[in-house]
């Protein structure tokens, strides 16, 4: 009499269950994300149409210019929100655009600066963009003003009342470096090997209690390594350069070290 | 249905060339694509397809022993757990195990 064992690998199995885990995690956050971050701008804009009648026919004009800010405030940060989400979906099934040409970073970041300077006047934090007209870089414009928008918002949003954010921009050796350095609260080393994770972080709260989903730092990520490959190509007195998103992102987040 | 092409590789093939039934079973074995380890009662090994060599490298002479040497710790007890798959208490036993190159 005797037996016969089987010994099956189940290493593959459990790794696509892991990865089932980890998606349907994604998921779950994804539904947090939109129940909450999203129900919050969009409710500026509940009952608009009476509180501007009602402004209108009061006469009251200064208050009336107080509800456009807020308002484009919240549709800024509603199209931010929708604009990572889609983003993030499209790199999640591999389907996000590439197409990387030369870009003026002065005047692609000319919008971010704009909005962002607003926002950040609220927190009276300093915001600076010292960055130089003639820097260009090669990168998909896309990505790029989507992983400067989040890197700023982030900056922002972990700054404290009074502080201050410089966004500049640096030729080393063939590459432009773009930092992003605030006098912010920082991140703990122990956090940040989730930094870059959807499924296992805990959102984290801004200065003033704003919400951290998470989604634009893990899209960041994304971008970034989107961005990498990029073939560098140059031109007489004006050479252009592969933008070092790498260093852009890793620079940004040493300074957050504490 | 792979019981019945076995039976048939062992009628057509064993008969025509193999006259040792350890032989025989190796081949058995080696057809098997998981690792595959017959025992006698006392769970001393007594044969092994070549999958069960290449994965897990060692002279081992029992089962329990030969898998608690690549478990990724040691604190279960793998003949204990054999015994109860043996009884009928288990369907299946899951170790977690690294192989000789991982290791």
């Amino acid at each position: 009499m005797g037996y016969t064992f089987l010994l099956t690998d189940l290493t593959d199995i459990r790794q696509k269950e892991n990865q089932l885990a980890e998606l349907n995690a994604t998921k779950d956050r994804l539904f947090a994300i939109i129940g909450h971050d999203l129900c919050k701008p969009s409710l500026a804009f509940r009952g608009i149409g009476k509180k501007v009648d009602y402004l209108l026919k009061k006469e009251d004009y200064s208050t009336l210019s107080q509800l456009t800010i807020s308002l484009e405030k919240a549709a800024f940060s509603l199209n931010n929100l929708l604009d990572n989400l889609l983003n993030w979906a499209l790199q999640q099934r591999n389907v996000l655009p590439y197409r990387p040409q030369p870009i003026n970073v002065k005047a692609a970041t000319a919008e971010i600066e704009q909005y962002f300077r607003e926002v950040a006047a609220t927190k009276d934090i300093q915001l600076a963009f010292d960055i130089s007209e003639q820097t260009q870089v090669f990168a998909d414009p896309n990505a790029f003003t989507t992983i400067v928008r989040n890197l700023v918002d982030n900056a922002v949003k972990f700054t404290p009342e009074h502080g201050e954010i410089k966004v500049t921009d640096e030729v080393q050796a063939k590459q432009v470096v773009l930092k992003v350095e605030d006098s912010g609260v920082g991140i703990a080393l122990t956090e940040l090997k989730d930094l870059f994770s959807l499924s296992g972080k805990k959102s984290r709260k801004g200065t003033q209690g704003e919400i951290g989903t998470g989604l634009g730092l893990t899209l960041v990520r994304e971008l970034v390594r989107l961005n990498r490959d990029v073939i560098p190509i140059s031109k007489t007195n004006n050479i252009y350069k592969p933008i070092l998103l790498k260093l852009l992102f890793v620079e940004n987040a040493r300074l957050s070290y504490r | 249905m792979v019981h019945t092409v076995i039976v048939s590789w062992y009628v057509s093939d064993y008969r025509l060339f193999q006259n040792n039934f350890a032989l025989f079973t190796k081949d058995v074995f080696n057809s098997i694509s998981d690792l595959t380890i017959s025992t006698d009662a006392s769970l001393n090994i007594t044969n092994y397809n070549n999958k069960t060599k290449a994965t897990l490298q060692t002279d081992a002479s029992n089962i329990a022993q030969l898998l608690e040497q690549h478990l990724v710790n040691n604190q279960m007890n793998v003949a204990q757990s054999i015994q109860q798959l043996i009884d009928d208490q288990l369907d299946e036993v899951e170790l977690t195990l690294l192989d000789q190159q991982r290791k």
